[in-house]
């Protein structure tokens, strides 16, 4: 192995190992930098020195930044910057209990007063604490000052120097913004300048050993108030340019506006707090009456900006702790830490930070070290909480608060604020007892099973107004850091809330039954959600985290939630098929008792009246109330708490009461005591909607409490029983009950408007309330599904079975009409064949005298074809009338020319019948359908062919074919033809002729 | 399916999937190119390193896999240990390799891209160093000393916070 090989850079080692296996023999010099920085990571603290003795090549590497990345980020503190994982941030120290003391203050007011007069000043932060001197690791900024004074002693290079000072008072200044120390900590920063300049090291290293024995409190305040009242015209701008040029030359105007720059960093941090929650919180948020510090620690971000390497940053974390650690070599609870540290907060700080010291292995004999401080953070930890326990217990808030923030600093605080969760008096709370439910509901009465949901939600609101009260002690107890809040009110939930729930639930499953358990569960749901967002919204302005609590709402829901849309579903279902019996049975009772009192809609107005007062009807039940399921949406932050949870009980009860009372209207306005009421009911399609209506709001606010992302195929699921009832269940049966009964029409004898088929009456009102159902159905659709749902997805349940249904009342109507078209054309040829004597047309006398009236069967015909148009003009739409006119009109014509041909017709008969077909083209044209007038004109024209005298006249009229329209076919001609009594004579005439024509 | 791997010297290896995929840069070129009966050269490896290589992947195979893409920084505080190596490992590591090998294997295993075999290397490397005065290190790895005495005398002050720890 070459020696010469330990010379070669970072490129000679590279392209060695690029090279072939064959090349000469491998060191660790052929490794390229990356990887000797990796073994080097791998290195305890101390042999790091060595190797940085080794060779220049060594000794950049041991230097490097990536050696102590990982080593920072072992102490808490992130590479990145980005955020303070872990919830207890490294490097903090808000302390409640020390102020700054009078003469300190008032410095600090007339310092801060004078920087926001500086060009950039508005850009400061409301709090002054960036300011404070006082503090325990201040000293740093004083001595890198003496540092930066005496700098021709200094034994680093310049230029390392001065990076040093930036970033010592970067770091120095971060601890400022989240450290307030106690007056004695001032003192010793005040003693750190007084140290000779020659003793730099020594003070930088161990900055608290400079003891507090010195009577100088207020110096370094002093200083920070010299170096504020000299000129420093462009601070904006040096701190801007010392920030971005670390290494430029630093004089003393810009050592104070480096000072400075931390003013926006000391911002940064303070948005750092615990992640997410705070992020809604602003960094000024008043706690307890003093302002919430600068708490997250996210340093890399500006120590990189202002020049502060890694291994700068750790030799400073370092050199402070590690005095403290080895102590714990021979010490515990009499370690230096609890004599140099007098707040309990400060303690916890050092603690922890050397419990991260340890944990992270820099020394080689950590092992035991780890072990002496364990045992003196959990003995340490016991007395805080024994100490917090009795101050609890006397209710003593500022010590509860002393011990609570130094629990937190220590190790996040969780058995503190476990601590007071478990002596909270919310739990032992007597005033709703879950085993006292049952006794407490009234005896009777219809609203009874509501009373449960009633019960729940004045449970919530006591509850949440018991929590709000703890949310204020909270707020002066805990750091918001803690989250102290979200625990309580998560345990609230787990244990409270969930076993009130449950009881409530049983209660309404065994003793109310399925509806009202699942109404309950409905409101139940509702008033957790409600609880944790208005907590959420504490007046103590306490964060917490309501996404958290409602997921454990979530959770406590979910053994009753997993079933909930198969309950509801088959809930819904037994009410369609209880609502369906019920209607029948009415309907057989009706039948027995009512006698065929049928009255039916004469004219079209009344029919459109009708119409529009069954939907108006149908609406004002329908949309009364304000639906549960619009209040999924309308819940949003507002803070009216007590009105919503009383909004939510009135809303609720409506619902199920109205209709209660709106019943018998209904039942007056809808059904008609007639006889369509046996087929199909207004009424009870009303109930099944209402029914559905109800559900679908209580599945809208569990599914959207639950699981947001499934309210689509549930509302699809709720929709879609209800069309599925109301379409096959129930206008299906109806029309084919009608339907089969029209198929077995009796033909009446009766004259007047009876003689219109109740069967087809009937039929025609059907498709009449047919309609209303569909509109009432698509009302109900437009207004409370569709928004729920994506119409566009064509292949949707509920797109699909809405075409369904629709498609099935089109058949449906399609296939009656035309049964009740054949009953018509059944009745006129029954008519005719009846009424229509032979002697009509083949008067037995030649030369009677006509009277010039149609005959008995022709007015017959008419009337049946009068009154039947007249009340179906009533009951069915118009453009349905045209269709069945046009229908009627084509099967008439063929039954009259079949009636023609079925009679013998004289030439004096021949003047009776041009009277009749005059007649019944009369009636075509009242008909109002085109293609029928054209055809009863052909019919007009036949009476001709009977009138004429055999030879040229007649063959001219059998064979002018334009004159039929292409109606009738010229075998057709002669086939009526063949009715006259003179046929025998003239037959040869008219058929020779043709022949020879053909 | 096999995968078939020539080192620089043209010698094949013959392993399974499982094995080879403890490289990430084979496993991902697999991905990629999907099964193939050829065999995948690796130009930077000699025959001797891969079947060592080989060696400790076939007694990992069944371990489950680092994260993919694992942040250099998110190391636990535990793998910052230098004497925390598994037993086998360490004998694997001992078995009759010089420094040479040591670092053929560290080169290997950054080129095939096995994060727990650099890492094994790289604290092998550390516990060598370990204790040890920069002399004794010079010695060990062959290294020139490049300062002037009063250089290094300027280190060992810039790093005393350091060393007496």
């Amino acid at each position: 192995m070459a020696p010469a090989k330990a010379k070669k850079g970072a490129q000679a080692a590279a392209a060695a190992a690029a090279a072939a296996a064959n090349t000469p023999p491998k060191t660790i010099a052929s490794l390229p930098p990356d990887l000797i920085i990796r073994t080097f990571t791998f290195l305890p603290v101390a042999d790091l020195s060595a190797v940085a003795r080794v060779s220049r090549r060594f000794k950049i590497l041991a230097y490097n930044d990536d050696v102590y990345d990982p080593k920072l980020l072992a102490l808490g503190i992130t590479g990145d910057g980005s955020s303070s994982s872990g919830g207890a941030p490294a490097g903090t120290l808000a302390n409640p209990d020390s102020g700054t003391d009078d003469a300190d203050g008032g410095l600090v007011d007339m310092l801060s007063t004078r920087l926001r007069q500086m060009p950039g000043g508005d850009m400061l932060p409301a709090s002054t604490k960036y300011l404070e001197t006082g503090t325990l690791w201040s000293s740093l900024v004083d001595t890198d000052a003496a540092a930066l004074a005496s700098s021709e002693q200094q034994t680093l290079p310049a230029a390392e120097a001065k990076e040093n000072n930036v970033s010592a008072v970067t770091e120095a200044a971060k601890v400022d913004s989240a450290i307030v120390a106690s007056p004695s900590a001032a003192a010793t920063a005040a003693a750190s300048i007084v140290v000779p300049e020659g003793e730099m090291d020594i003070s930088m290293d161990a900055p608290i050993e400079a003891s507090s024995d010195e009577d100088l409190p207020d110096a370094a305040s002093k200083a920070a108030a010299a170096e504020a009242s000299s000129p420093a015209p462009t601070g904006g701008d040096a701190a801007a340019a010392a920030a971005s040029t670390p290494s430029s030359p630093v004089s003393p105007q810009q050592q104070i506006t480096s000072t400075l720059t931390i003013a926006k960093p000391a911002l940064i941090i303070g948005h750092g707090g615990l992640q997410g929650a705070s992020g809604k919180t602003t960094n000024t948020l008043s706690v307890g009456g003093f302002k919430k510090q600068a708490s997250a620690a996210s340093p890399s971000a500006f120590f990189r900006g202002s020049g502060k390497t890694g291994r700068e940053l750790f030799r400073q974390m370092f050199t402070q702790l590690c005095p403290y650690f080895l102590d714990f070599r021979k010490r515990q609870k009499d370690s230096k830490v609890f004599k140099d540290f007098k707040d309990l907060s400060q303690v916890a700080v050092v603690l922890r930070k050397l419990k991260l010291f340890s944990e992270a292995h820099f020394i080689l004999d950590c092992d035991d070290i780890h072990f002496a401080i364990e045992t003196t953070i959990e003995w340490f930890e016991s007395m805080l909480l024994g100490q917090f326990e009795r101050a609890y217990d006397s209710k003593n808030i500022s010590e509860m608060q002393r011990n609570a923030w130094a629990a937190y600093n220590l190790n996040g605080g969780h058995a503190c604020v476990q601590l007071f969760i478990s002596k909270n008096p919310v739990f032992f709370d007597p005033t709703f007892n879950p085993s006292l439910i049952s006794s407490k509901l009234p005896a009777g009465g219809a609203a009874v099973g509501y009373t449960l949901a009633d019960d729940f939600a004045k449970f919530s609101d006591y509850t949440l107004n018991n929590c709000r009260a703890q949310a204020r002690i909270i707020a002066r107890v805990f750091p918001p850091e803690a989250d102290a809040l979200t625990s309580f009110v998560n345990k609230v939930f787990e244990d409270s809330v969930a076993e009130y729930l449950s009881a409530v639930l049983a209660a309404a499953k065994e003793r109310e039954g399925v509806g009202i358990y699942l109404h309950t569960l409905a409101t139940g749901i509702h008033c957790c959600m409600q609880f944790a967002d208005y907590i959420s919204a504490n007046d103590a302005a306490v964060p917490v985290q309501t996404d958290k609590l409602k997921a454990s709402v979530v959770a406590l829901v979910k053994p009753y939630t997993q079933t909930y849309m198969k309950q509801e579903l088959e809930f819904m279902s037994s009410k369609f098929d209880k609502e369906l019996e019920k209607w029948a049975n009415r309907k057989d009772a009706k039948k027995k008792k009512a006698g065929a009192t049928a009255k039916y809609i004469a004219d079209q107005d009344q029919a459109q009246a009708h119409k529009r007062q069954v939907m108006n009807t149908m609406k004002s039940i329908m949309f009364a109330p304000v639906a549960l399921g619009k209040m999924v949406t309308g819940l949003g932050g507002n803070n009216k708490v007590k009105p919503h949870l009383q909004s939510l009980l009135d809303n609720a009860e409506p619902v199920t009461t109205l209709p209660v009372q709106q019943e018998d209207n209904v039942t007056y306005h809808l059904d008609d005591d007639n006889s369509l009421n046996g087929l199909v009911s207004l009424e009870l399609c009303l109930h099944l909607m209402h029914t559905n209506k109800e559900a679908l709001g209580r599945v809208l606010v569990v599914t959207s409490a639950t699981d947001p992302t499934k309210i689509r195929t549930n509302v699809e699921k709720v929709f879609c029983a209800l069309l599925s009832v109301i379409g096959p269940n129930h206008i299906k049966p109806a029309f084919d009950t009608a339907i089969s009964r029209l198929s077995t029409a009796k033909l009446s004898d009766a004259q007047d408007e009876k003689a219109v088929s109740p069967d087809s009456l009937q039929f025609f009102e059907l498709v009449h309330i047919a309609d209303l159902i569909q509109q009432m159905v698509e009302v109900y659709y437009q207004e409370d599904v569709k928004s729920w749902i994506d119409e566009s997805d064509f292949l949707a349940d509920i797109v699909v079975d809405k075409k369904a249904f629709e498609r099935l009342l089109d058949d449906c109507v399609a296939s009656g009409m035309d049964k009740a078209i054949q009953v018509l054309v059944n009745q006129v040829d029954y008519i005719l064949l009846v009424e229509q004597k032979k002697e009509d047309f083949n008067p037995p006398e030649k030369d009677v005298v006509l009277d010039l009236k149609p005959t008995l069967a022709c007015r017959r015909v008419i009337d049946c074809l009068n009154s039947h148009a007249k009340i179906l003009y009533g009951v069915a739409e118009k453009n349905t009338m045209e269709v069945f006119f046009g229908e009627v009109g084509t099967r008439i014509f063929n039954v009259i020319c079949k009636n023609i041909k079925r009679l013998q017709i004289s030439q004096t008969g021949a003047m009776q019948l041009i009277l009749d077909l005059n007649t019944f083209y009369t009636w075509s044209t009242t008909l109002r359908v085109s293609s029928v007038k054209k055809m009863f004109e052909v019919l007009k024209e036949l009476g001709n062919l009977f009138l004429a005298d055999g030879g040229d006249e007649l063959r001219k009229l059998v064979h002018d074919l334009p004159r039929y329209q292409g109606q009738l076919r010229i075998e057709e001609v002669y086939e009526l033809l063949a009715s006259r009594t003179d046929y025998k004579k003239i037959q040869k005439y008219v058929e020779t002729k043709e022949c020879c024509i053909q | 399916m096999p995968v078939i791997l020539q080192a620089s010297d043209g010698q094949q290896f013959t392993i399974s999937k499982p094995v080879a995929e403890r490289s990430m840069l084979l496993k991902n070129m697999l991905d990629d190119v999907g099964e193939n009966e050829q065999a995948i050269p690796l130009p930077n490896v000699s025959g001797p390193i891969l079947a060592a290589v080989i060696e400790y992947c076939e007694h990992h195979k069944d371990e489950a896999m680092p994260a993919a893409d694992e942040d250099d920084k998110v190391f636990e505080a535990s793998k910052k240990k230098p004497d925390d190596i598994d037993q086998w490992d360490a004998d694997f590591m001992k078995q009759g390799k010089g420094n040479e090998e040591l670092f053929e294997i560290i080169l290997a295993a950054n080129y095939l891209d096995i994060k727990p075999l650099l890492d094994l290397g790289c604290k092998t490397v550390a516990n060598m160093i370990k204790g040890k005065t920069p002399e004794q290190i010079r010695e060990m790895f062959n290294i020139e000393n490049d300062f002037t005495p009063d250089e290094e005398e300027q280190i060992r002050r810039e790093n005393e916070w350091a060393a007496d720890a």
